[in-house]
């Protein structure tokens, strides 16, 4: 795995270098700037797995940074870590908002570090295996003449370039650090696409990505009023994390707002037919402070309330069955494109 | 070689780094009392604070770690709290006095 770590300190990369050389597999490079790592990065034929960045550093800032390399097509979902004495709440969202994978606090413990880094490594080997086998996956099709798969619904995916949007992964690990207090003081929402089979069903891989990519855009224009990060988890749910003071103004806000945005986007199937939207939006769940519930579960709570939400309104898909994506239906057979429960 | 001994190896090469905080630490306490533009000094000294409390704690200099991270804390008060610098400069001096110690110690 190739490595750059960036920081102004030269101690934290001669750490760094130590520590991460113990396994042979990693080759690492430093920079002591930003500057610096842009330019080895315009320099560089081969790509980077990994990357570690500080957050304070003269010139330009580590997460300044982060959003550059976010923004380079090649290094779109490469994990980038954040590696920082900063760890106040505004530095954590804007490092996540900028496209930050995880988020390591300075003092690090080694054991915790090495743990963090061996995630990354993870990733990087997953993402790899799964680029070969859809490389070889198209090139047998193409054989064929067979058209791209779909992902499964199950899967959670990564929606680039839209405001507040994060990777699943990120998402966790952005609450996992905020820290006890810090998590007290937030929420999490979550808007589950009640009729996402039937959309399912009714799109080729590239009419869904598109849809996902219209309700994340829905959402996001949505919640522009509020600070929020968001990720898509798979299966029709989006989740949402808010400050906790403002939980359920947002809450009551989407119930106008996201139908207004959907209705201006209104996604199509493939054959340029509206897609209709039925969309359950779950209470906000809170941590519990004395009971320290998890972040796992946090997360838990608001899906299963949107689901129950979901499961329990009358439902625009089986009143309007979507057909397969080449059926076309006239405009006046439609119900409202979109509908809403709470 | 282990981690812990290529620490050791690092954390002897950080002692350079601690003298060079201990010197400009000290002018820019006097710097803050007496000089001209004390909000600079208070900056300054709130950079090198943040830079120490990052890197000494993981190189196993506790104690030096918390009063510098005490230290950043105490200067982020002065500079957007508009809070009086003394109890900044009180917790400076005794930064100071943990780079010393440290010093003693990889010595």
């Amino acid at each position: 795995m190739r490595i750059l770590a960036v920081d102004d300190d030269p101690i934290i990369l001669e750490i760094l270098k130590e520590v991460l050389s113990a396994d042979a597999h990693r080759q690492i490079s430093v920079a002591e700037s930003a500057e610096e790592a842009l330019s080895i990065l315009a320099g560089t034929a081969e790509q980077f797995d990994c990357f570690l960045l500080d957050i304070q550093m003269p010139g330009m800032d580590g997460v300044e940074l982060c959003g550059r390399i976010r923004a380079m097509p090649q290094y779109a979902r490469t994990p980038i870590l954040m590696l920082t004495a900063m760890s106040e709440k505004s530095y954590i969202d804007r490092s996540f908002a900028a496209g930050a994978s995880d988020y390591i606090t300075k003092p690090f413990d080694m054991v915790e570090f090495e743990a963090r880094i061996r995630t990354a490594e993870q990733i990087v080997e997953e993402r790899r295996r799964a680029a070969e086998s859809n490389l070889a996956l198209m090139s047998l099709k193409k054989q064929d003449g067979t058209k791209q798969q779909r992902p499964p619904l199950s899967e959670p995916m990564t929606v680039a370039d839209v405001d507040g949007m994060i990777e699943p992964l990120a998402f966790e690990n952005y609450l996992l650090q905020l820290g006890r207090v810090q998590q007290f003081m937030s929420a999490v929402i979550a808007v589950k696409v009640a009729n996402i089979a039937g959309i399912y069903q009714g799109c080729s891989a590239r009419s869904f990505r598109f849809f996902l990519e219209d309700m994340s855009d829905a959402l996001a224009d949505s919640l522009r009023r509020w600070q929020f990060l968001m990720c898509y988890f798979g299966n029709g749910i989006f989740l949402i994390s808010v400050e906790r003071r403002v939980a359920e103004a947002v809450h009551e806000d989407l119930k106008t707002s996201l139908p207004a945005a959907l209705n201006e986007i209104s996604p199509m199937f493939d054959d340029g037919a509206p897609i209709p939207i039925d969309i359950a939006v779950g209470s906000p769940s809170y941590p519990g402070l004395l009971k320290g519930r998890s972040v796992a579960a946090m997360m838990q709570i608001a899906m299963d309330d949107a689901e129950l939400k979901a499961m329990h309104r009358p439902r625009l898909a089986a009143k309007k069955p979507l057909g397969g994506m080449a059926r076309a239906q006239s405009q006046e057979e439609r119900p409202d494109a979109t509908a809403i429960a709470w | 070689m282990s981690i812990e001994e290529a620490l050791k190896g690092i954390r002897r090469r950080y002692a350079d780094h601690l003298r060079d905080h201990r010197v400009r630490l000290s002018d820019l306490v006097e710097d803050a009392r007496q000089g001209p533009d004390s909000v600079s000094a208070i900056e300054q000294i709130r950079f090198r604070a943040h830079k120490i409390s990052g890197t000494a704690a993981t190189l196993g200099f506790h104690s030096l770690g918390e009063t510098a991270a005490l230290c950043e804390q105490r200067a982020n008060a002065c500079l957007e709290a508009q809070e009086h610098m003394d109890p900044m400069l009180t917790v400076a001096v005794q930064l100071i006095g943990r780079i010393d110690e440290a010093l003693g110690d990889i010595a």
